[in-house]
């Protein structure tokens, strides 16, 4: 059990086991994800959350569009503002299901992705030459 | 370093980020910039070099990627050596810059002449600049084919085969020395109808009467206009007409 995060001491670190290490360090990560606040720190897995947010918004437009908005009346811009909310909120909750070893494997590809880049140029150079 | 004690150092990192959110690092703030820096050029570098060595087999590529993850991994751990330290020397670099401005602006306030002087000395460098830029492109060499640039209405000032650029007295100059009635042409929207214009295989811009740099060239009429700098050395090409005015 990994308990409050913050008050963990070194020692406690070396005592878990090592899974325990991979959940709290993929559990301290998706906070940091996850955190909407203007001082959150940047990291590969905050632009996939943004990306699949920005799809979310997307999929809930593009269902939007179906309904004749025109009679909803003052009622459009809340929820035109609803659906903005659902489509942010359903791009989090898909990183925060989507599991810790899918997440890690993107975080290191995202991570490694000059290296990832270049292989695939020279791959594509290779099928293609 | 083995994986467990790795990814302990990198909990501990991401504890004290989570305990300490005034020490993160902004993407670009100059510390980040410096770190992407240093981890992307020994990339590049241990990229280029493989590339160098090995050209871009198919062993090449195996062998670039293991040098260009190396690469990334030394970095990352030069990184956890000196970043805390960079932070402050750039920090530390922030807060000089601050104080060297506060200084300068202290001075300047408190005292006309050591504003005169800035203010000469920004000017002087200014000129200089300038004049460089109008040097330069007076010593550019555009050649034409003198039949395109003459016509019983018109000329292009040439010399030896190529466009002649000069400052806006100069061009005056050039267009009284060809005789009674050769001037400047007028600015945009005044230009008389012509059967012919200028076709000098490249857009430039000439002189007007109005001072102003009119753009020919296309072999149309001319249909843009740029206004001038105000500095006495400005150069554009000439074009002088007959009967411009």
């Amino acid at each position: 059990m990994i308990g409050t995060p913050l008050a963990l001491k070194d020692a406690d670190l070396e005592r878990m086991s090592d899974a325990d290490l991979a959940a709290l360090e993929d559990r301290l990560l998706l906070d940091s994800e996850l955190d909407s606040s203007p001082k959150a720190r940047f990291s590969a897995g905050k632009a996939v959350v943004w990306v699949l947010s920005a799809i979310g918004i997307g999929l809930m437009m593009s269902i939007y569009a179906q309904f004749p908005t025109e009679k909803l009346g003052p009622l459009n811009i809340p929820i035109y503002l609803g659906v903005l909310a659902v489509g942010i909120v359903a791009g989090h909750k898909v990183w925060s299901a989507a599991g810790r070893q899918v997440r890690t494997v993107i975080r290191w590809l995202l991570g490694h992705w000059p290296a990832v880049l270049y292989v695939g140029a020279q791959a594509y150079s290779l099928t293609r030459g | 370093m083995t994986d467990r004690a790795a990814r302990i150092e990198r909990i501990r990192l991401l504890l004290e980020d989570r305990r300490h959110p005034e020490r993160r690092v902004g993407i670009f703030s100059a510390t980040n910039l410096t770190r992407l820096a240093l981890r992307f050029g020994a990339m590049a570098a241990a990229a280029a070099i493989v590339n160098r060595l090995l050209g871009s087999s198919g062993l090449a590529v195996l062998v670039a990627l293991a040098a260009v993850a190396a690469a990334d991994e030394g970095v990352a751990w030069l990184w956890r050596r000196i970043g805390r330290g960079v932070q402050q020397l750039w920090t530390v670099l922030g807060m000089l810059a601050v104080g060297l401005m506060i200084v300068a602006m202290l001075v300047l306030s408190s005292s006309p002449a050591a504003k005169d002087a800035a203010g000469g000395w920004w000017s002087r460098w200014l000129a200089s600049k300038n004049a460089a830029l109008d040097q330069k492109a007076r010593a550019e060499r555009t050649p034409v084919d003198s039949a395109a640039a003459t016509h019983p209405r018109w000329r292009v000032i040439l010399e030896g085969g190529a466009i002649r650029k000069g400052t806006y007295e100069e061009a005056r100059t050039w267009c009284a020395e060809l005789g009674a009635g050769w001037t400047l042409p007028p600015g945009l929207g005044q230009w008389p109808r012509l059967d012919r214009y200028p076709d000098l295989g490249q857009i430039m811009y000439v002189w007007s009467f109005r001072r102003t740099g009119i753009q020919i060239g296309d072999g149309g009429p001319p249909g843009a206009a740029v206004s001038s700098s105000g500095r006495a050395s400005q150069v554009h090409a000439v074009l002088c007409m007959k009967g411009g005015q």
